[in-house]
């Protein structure tokens, strides 16, 4: 037991030690935004003068309450909508064996290699042909698309190797409908998939400017990322580091404490238990 | 095994993600097919010219050009993308108490955005006051290497960004698979003789192989797409050392105006994606049943 | 415990209410003196040409883009002042304003064009630039405008296409070198150079002295542009002004001698360790901080770095500017003086959006209207409209300086967009060692002839 211990300490240091070094440039980022909004010296002087400055200003020219409603309404709708539509797809092509299947699976793969980059003019006349242009529904309708290739291609494997098919037949013989085998014994069993995809697809749809930049005209329907555009400057006027930073971080932080909730679903207990089921 | 009934309710299951999928993804990329066949400077009008813009592409040689970086810069991304996420998620999962604390830090650089995290690494890569310069001049050496400035390095050197912004969520795709794998594997593997490394090696690792083909996939498809460090980092340079496919075909449609020239190297570029992508996810499949 | 929470919330409210109260008077009072105010000015300027002008006939919402001008004041042109004031003016005209970085800009505007909505204003670069969108007829000819002539025609000419004037100038711009003039002192140098082996003298003094003589930020690949496109405008044009125009003849072209010597003017710069080493891996602002810290006497830049480079860095010294003399001793010299961009108008908009574009513009170039007072404090190009000097010593001193000899606009003006990052990239090449200034020629001249074509 007390060498349990000191490997722990050992480790936990090692870790310390690692993150430290890992997450450096993100110190350069969190001195800076405390920075006075004027002082550009090197970034790498860490201790300056404080100030609020930055916090203050990027907080008011971002309009910070109202983008962060629409970044949420945006977020939440999309991953909500994604889940929704990758898990029912995901389980599906999972549990279509045969050509079916491995022709859905490399169907919807293919959609991943697909960069928004290159056809994003059709993506575009799409949009408007569907009258959807500069409402919120254009850029969920992407975000959800471009989200789904590799979300169900993760949570199709996920069933595979997770998720004993035994179970599902013995609650069909029992008489249970598809439907309510998915709802009842899929889903709780693919939770980790399901919590990870509503992070790593979450995560980028909160930060993406993208989308919201080509479909998004009106100010007031502007996110946060989209708002941190407005301190970014060009070959001639010089970006606001400073804000920029502080921008960042107000923008970061809801997800971050997000995040910091939905981290406790890997902990071992929460699932452990629905394996064993 | 499955009967037509159940294969139906199945089928009606994918329908939703299918709209989706087919109205904004399929019937734009068939656009853009169509549009590579034209001479559309992405405004105004144009005319069909056929596969005049792919003789030309293969002429100049652009889709070989810029496909010699862009494997490169997949290989690193696949590779040490892998090799650190595995290795974080490996003693992530490991039981500390101050495990909920690390499991936050870590993902924290996903958390930023590509233009910030771009900026950041270039106060890291700056040749004489950057991060590196400063560490190598503390150790005494001053020869410190221009990063982002060599032919040589530039490519990597976006790479690694790269690495270090989606670690988080290939981490975190790896933690999910861990929780696949119950305690009394391990357990009884210990009981076996197993040591913790033979265990890694033994039985995660082998256990984890499903999601390794998820993780490898991720790294494929995001190298080959790689773009926003390119852009944000070198701008395809020194000269072209690290102009990638993606930030290429980004160029000739709108820097340069050729949308359908571009269209067309996208399109030869997809189906070269795809055919590696299939042949290493079959490769990859094929070990996991081994494994 | 119950009821005092109840009525402890009840006088909260109680009082909230009374101070919304007086607070909303307070406000309406407010309001009704700026009127009256604004009111009396408008009686004693009076006399603007706008003043006539009626408001549209039903409400209408007016989009407007615009790049990025990072500011730190309170209320930004475009984005606050601007929607205000016509607002306040046209009770019917809303204005929303959408601002994004360059490159995001360029690929918007003409994405939304290409798919038949554009923006109602927008701002566009010159001359060849603005072509594509001039030759799909999505913007509108702006020749009737009433106020057209109070703009610089010399300026104006880089928005005309075939004797239509499609843009309306929002400024000029040069780019130029900054430099430190207590260094240059220090080595002997009490004025700038005027030739290029003045320069090279003062390149050589000053790295004899210890000095980093020149900084840039070539990782920007960019920049790489102010520095030859400074080099070239002596070295192409004082012989050849039309030198842009036969390029598509074919009488003239990248691989003529003049743009030779030009790259190997700029080459001999690196090759003579006068511009930082490892130029490459800094970026524009990490160079613009070297210069404003006193760590390198010179950088390659523009009127528009004024703010940026200005800042107090860790040094403190005194700046000057110069257009780098590439001329021989005796030579004629031509400086780089160029028009920053203009406002444009969709074609692609209703009748009613583009009455009240009409208003606006009529109303923003009315030298009595508070918001033209707004636009001449605020933007950060050099205004080329009768009547309007810049507020800035130090501009005003350069363009007087050189104000009678020839000027050449940015060189890639001219040219198909994309020779201009060809030419960057190769020349990091040649920063590298890997090319010579004539694979740089020979490449700009093929990128030329696969875009021109």
């Amino acid at each position: 037991m007390k060498k349990h211990t000191r490997n722990e300490i050992l480790v936990t240091i090692a870790l310390i030690v690692f993150f430290l070094i890992f997450l450096s440039p993100i110190f350069i980022a969190l001195f800076g935004s405390f920075r006075e909004m004027t002082d550009t010296s090197n970034y790498l002087r860490l201790f300056h003068p404080i100030s609020l400055e930055s916090y203050t200003t990027a907080f008011e020219r971002m309009s910070y309450f109202r983008s962060l409603k629409n970044s949420l309404l945006i977020t939440v709708i999309s991953v909500v909508v994604l889940l929704t539509c990758c898990s029912m797809a995901g389980y599906a092509i999972a549990r279509l064996r045969g050509k079916l299947g491995s022709f859905f699976q490399i169907f919807f793969l293919a959609g991943m290699i697909v960069s928004a980059q290159m056809s994003i003019i059709p993506m575009y006349q799409v949009v408007n042909s569907l009258g959807i242009g500069n409402t919120i529904i254009a850029p969920i309708c992407l975000y959800v698309t471009s989200a789904l290739p590799f979300s169900i291609f993760l949570y199709t494997n996920f069933i595979k190797s997770g998720v004993p098919y035994s179970l599902e037949e013995a609650a069909r013989i029992d008489g249970a409908s598809i439907p309510f085998t998915f709802v009842r014994i899929v889903i709780p069993l693919t939770k980790p998939a399901l919590v990870s995809l509503i992070i790593t697809q979450g995560v980028p749809i909160w930060n993406d400017f993208f989308f919201g930049m080509l479909f998004l005209s009106s100010p007031t329907k502007k996110t946060l990322p989209l708002m941190m555009l407005n301190f970014i400057g060009d070959m001639e006027n010089a970006t606001q580091w400073n804000m920029l930073f502080a921008a960042c971080f107000l923008s970061a932080l809801p997800i971050l404490i997000i995040y910091a909730f939905l981290q406790r679903y890997f902990v071992g207990g929460l699932t452990v238990g629905a394996v064993k089921g | 095994m499955i009967d037509k009934r159940i294969r139906n309710v199945l089928l009606v299951f994918i329908i939703p993600a299918l709209a989706f999928y087919v109205i904004f993804w399929i019937s734009p990329v068939l656009m853009s097919f169509y549009y590579g066949l034209t001479n559309w400077r992405g405004l105004g009008t144009y005319d069909f010219i056929g596969l005049t813009n792919y003789e030309n592409l293969i002429k100049q040689g652009t889709l070989f050009d810029s496909m010699g970086n862009t494997i490169k810069y997949t290989l690193f991304v696949v590779i040490w993308g892998n090799v650190q996420a595995l290795a974080l998620a490996l003693i992530l999962n490991m039981k500390l108490r101050a495990r909920g604390v690390f499991r936050t830090i870590f993902y924290i650089p996903a958390l930023f955005s590509t233009i910030v995290v771009a900026f950041l690494w270039s106060y890291v890569y700056a040749p004489r006051f950057g991060m590196i310069s400063e560490i190598f001049s503390m150790l005494g050496i001053s020869d410190a290497p221009n990063l982002l400035g060599n032919r040589a390095t530039s490519l990597f050197a976006a790479a690694f960004v790269e690495t270090w912004k989606t670690s988080g969520t290939m981490t975190i795709i790896y933690l999910a698979g861990l929780q696949n794998i119950s305690d009394e594997v391990i357990e009884s593997a210990k009981i076996d003789g197993c040591t913790g490394w033979q265990a890694i090696r033994y039985v995660k690792i082998p256990m984890l192989s499903n999601t390794i083909t998820v993780n490898v996939m991720l790294g494929l498809i995001g190298g080959f797409k790689s773009f926003d460090y390119i852009f944000a980092l070198t701008s395809g340079g020194p000269g072209d050392s690290s102009s990638t496919l993606m930030y290429t075909i980004y160029k000739m449609a709108f820097v340069e105006m050729q949308y359908g020239k571009a269209e067309a190297l996208a399109a030869m570029a997809f189906v070269f994606i795809l055919v590696v992508s299939i042949v290493v996810l079959t490769i990859m499949k094929r070990k996991e049943l081994e494994a | 415990m119950k009821k005092k929470l109840i009525s402890l919330l009840m006088t909260a409210a109680m009082v909230g209410s009374m101070m919304s109260g007086i607070v909303a008077s307070a406000s309406e009072e407010t309001e009704a003196a700026t009127e009256a105010a604004s009111e009396a000015a408008g009686e004693s300027t009076g006399g603007g040409t706008s003043d006539s002008l009626e408001d549209v006939s039903e409400p209408v919402t007016l989009s407007l883009m615009v790049t990025t001008r990072p500011s730190t004041d309170a209320k930004d042109f475009y984005l606050d002042l601007l929607p205000e004031l016509v607002h306040e003016r046209f009770p019917n005209i809303t204005i929303e304003v959408e601002q994004l970085p360059t490159d995001q800009y360029k690929q918007t505007v003409r994405l939304r064009f290409a798919s038949g909505e554009g923006p109602d204003l927008f701002t566009w670069w010159a001359q060849k630039q603005a072509e594509d969108l001039v030759m799909a007829e999505y913007v509108r000819d702006l020749s009737d405008f009433s106020l057209l002539d109070k703009f610089d025609s010399t300026i104006t000419e880089a928005y005309t296409f075939d004797g239509k004037v499609y843009g309306l100038p929002l400024g000029t711009s040069f780019l130029t070198t900054w430099y430190n003039k207590d260094m240059f002192a220090e080595v002997g140098y009490d004025t700038y150079p005027t030739n290029w082996d003045e320069f090279i003298d003062v390149c050589q003094k000053l790295k004899d002295a210890g000095y980093t003589p020149i900084t840039c930020g070539d990782n920007s690949s960019f920049v790489i542009q102010f520095a030859m496109y400074q080099i070239g405008a002596s070295e192409i044009y004082a012989e050849n002004p039309d030198f842009d125009d036969q390029l598509y003849t074919g009488e003239t072209s990248f691989t003529d001698q003049c743009w030779v010597d030009t790259v190997t003017k700029l080459q001999y710069l690196y090759d003579n360790g006068y511009v930082v080493e490892d130029s490459l891996g800094l970026s524009q602002d990490q160079s613009r901080q070297l210069f404003i810290d006193g760590e390198a006497a010179m950088i390659f830049d523009g009127s528009f770095g004024y703010t940026q480079l200005m800042n107090q860095g860790a040094a403190d010294f005194e700046r000057g500017m110069f257009c780098v003399p590439s001329n021989a001793e005796g030579e004629d010299f031509v400086w780089n003086w160029t028009s920053a961009n203009a406002l444009f108008t969709s074609n692609l908009s209703d009748d009613l959006h583009q009455q009240a574009c009409d208003l606006v513009m009529q109303y923003w170039f009315d030298e009595a209207s508070p918001l033209f007072e707004a636009w001449v404090e605020n933007t950060t190009d050099i205004i080329a409209f009768e009547g309007v000097s810049d507020s800035r010593d130090m501009i005003n001193e350069y363009l007087e300086r050189y104000q009678d000899y020839q000027s050449v606009e940015n060189l890639n003006n001219a040219w198909p967009e994309g020779v201009s990052d060809e030419m960057c990239s190769r020349f990091q090449e040649v920063i590298t060692g890997d090319a010579t200034p004539e694979d740089v020629c020979q490449a700009m001249q093929d990128k030329f002839e696969e875009l021109a074509g």
